[in-house]
């Protein structure tokens, strides 16, 4: 943990994060600054997130040191507890949402102030740097979604979500800024209309393509890659290939072999010995020896086969694959 | 003057109707209203369980609060409707590990709001992972 302060006026140009927030009795006056390391954390909780405290004073302030945060640009996440709640209590949604998140690094000096204490952090600002402004406009967007829905048809709501998740990624692929951009990205159910928009994505992990940060890293995860796509077109063309043979092997080929069933039982029993017999390759003296008849017997029998079968010769016999 | 009178009991009537009318209307509306709670232990499980709300077509509005304080373990909840959408999720972890002599707690809270939902069975589903702590499950109709 990083050590506590109080105390501070806005003008104070060290690097810092502090602010000023108007409290009521429910709440305990502690800080709590967590890190937020993928977007996937940002509806977690757990102690370990934390990586510092401040205590607000009887006037509200607070203040964290930054000079112990990563170097370039991350996600963190200020929240506030109950008086009973453990210090890890996170609470999403309703007027008690007790979390904002805000983009900082060790140069920074970051003012977040609230005007009103009934909804927390309904009503904040996040001055100092300026990537929190985009953050913020992303986050008016989201909100709207919330208002927008309540009073609108379905079918509305559903044009309206469109919209919404269409601005969100015009954000996206306008910002300079990596996270903002992936932010914006990621509240714009990127999921569900990665079909719908292959060609933006593929520009857009391109534009992105230098980025190695863990929020960068668990979106490319997230997305179906070319190699991915591949597989999947392979894996289809195989299924159809599999799905062909079953029909052949099902459908086509039965009607094939009730039909040489067919023509068999058309034989009597003696003549499809002697069938089994030409087909091995018999003479006509082996089979007379084997059935223990006649060689007289043997050729009438064949010459009724050949009738029956419709064939000319033994060869067109050892051809025909009953 | 027997007009006025006429006039006033015409117009005292209606205003009695419509309040009566008013009055029906809003018990009808209370009484429309449906809510369940469900209270979970959770004692090491990591056994994933689906809780469900049917939500029928006249439904104006739902409310799911779910809350939870887990003592050791891993607990994610996830929202979804009907057509399988997420609506929502938090995960809860504790660094704690079951027997061990210290303590800690972490909770994790999530209020939704949903108006015109869509008709169908709704689902919380609960991801423990050697969970130990409670959960509980409110939800309302309108």
């Amino acid at each position: 943990m990083l050590s506590n302060s109080v105390c501070f006026s806005q003008s104070n140009s060290e690097p810092s994060i502090k602010g000023k927030l108007h409290i009521d009795s429910r709440w305990k006056p502690v800080v709590y600054l967590s890190y937020i390391p993928t977007f996937k954390d940002m509806s977690k909780m757990s102690s370990q997130m934390i990586i510092a405290e401040a205590k607000v004073d009887s006037l509200g302030y607070f203040s964290f040191p930054v000079n112990q945060l990563p170097k370039s640009d991350r996600l963190y996440r200020i929240h506030i507890s109950k008086k009973k709640a453990p210090p890890a209590s996170l609470i999403i949604g309703g007027e008690e949402e007790n979390h904002i998140f805000f983009i900082a690094n060790p140069n920074v000096n970051i003012y977040i102030s609230n005007t009103d204490s009934l909804g927390i952090f309904n009503k904040h600002k996040i001055q100092g740097y300026l990537p929190n402004n985009d953050l913020s406009s992303i986050n008016k967007i989201i909100e709207n979604r919330k208002t927008e829905s309540s009073t609108d048809s379905r079918i509305k709501r559903e044009f309206l979500e469109k919209n919404i998740n269409s601005k969100l990624r015009r954000i996206a692929d306008t910002s300079s800024h990596p996270i903002v951009s992936l932010y914006a990205l990621n509240q714009s159910n990127f999921e569900s209309t990665f079909l719908e928009n292959q060609k933006f994505y593929k520009n857009y992990l391109k534009k992105w393509k230098n980025e190695d940060s863990l929020y960068f890293t668990e979106f490319r995860t997230k997305l179906p890659t070319e190699e991915n796509t591949y597989i999947y077109k392979f894996l289809l063309i195989a299924l159809g290939f599999f799905s062909l043979g079953f029909i052949i092997n099902y459908l086509i080929v039965p009607r094939k072999k009730h039909k040489q069933n067919r023509i068999l039982t058309s034989l009597s029993i003696q003549e499809r010995k002697i069938f089994a017999l030409l087909q091995d390759g018999k003479s006509n003296k082996e089979i007379s020896e084997e059935l223990n008849i006649g060689i007289s017997t043997v050729k009438s029998h064949i010459s009724s086969i050949y009738n029956k079968l419709n064939v000319k010769s033994r060869k067109d016999i050892l051809n025909l694959h009953l | 003057m027997k007009n006025t009178i006429k006039l006033v009991s015409t117009l005292s009537f209606f205003l009695l109707f419509t309040l009566g009318v008013f009055a029906q209307s809003q018990s009808t509306h209370q009484c429309n209203s449906t809510t369940s709670n469900r209270n979970i232990e959770l004692e090491g499980s990591s056994d994933t369980e689906n809780i469900k709300i049917e939500v029928d077509k006249d439904v104006n509005k739902i409310h799911i609060g779910v809350s939870s304080t887990i003592k050791s373990g891993y607990l994610t909840v996830e929202v979804y409707d009907p057509k399988g959408n997420k609506k929502g999720n938090f995960s809860v972890e504790s660094q704690i590990k079951p027997g061990d002599k210290k303590k800690e707690l972490v909770c994790g809270q999530m209020q939704k709001q949903i108006d015109e939902p869509i008709e169908g069975t709704w689902i919380v589903k609960l991801i423990p992972r050697d969970a130990v702590g409670t959960i509980s499950i409110h939800t309302s109709q309108i």
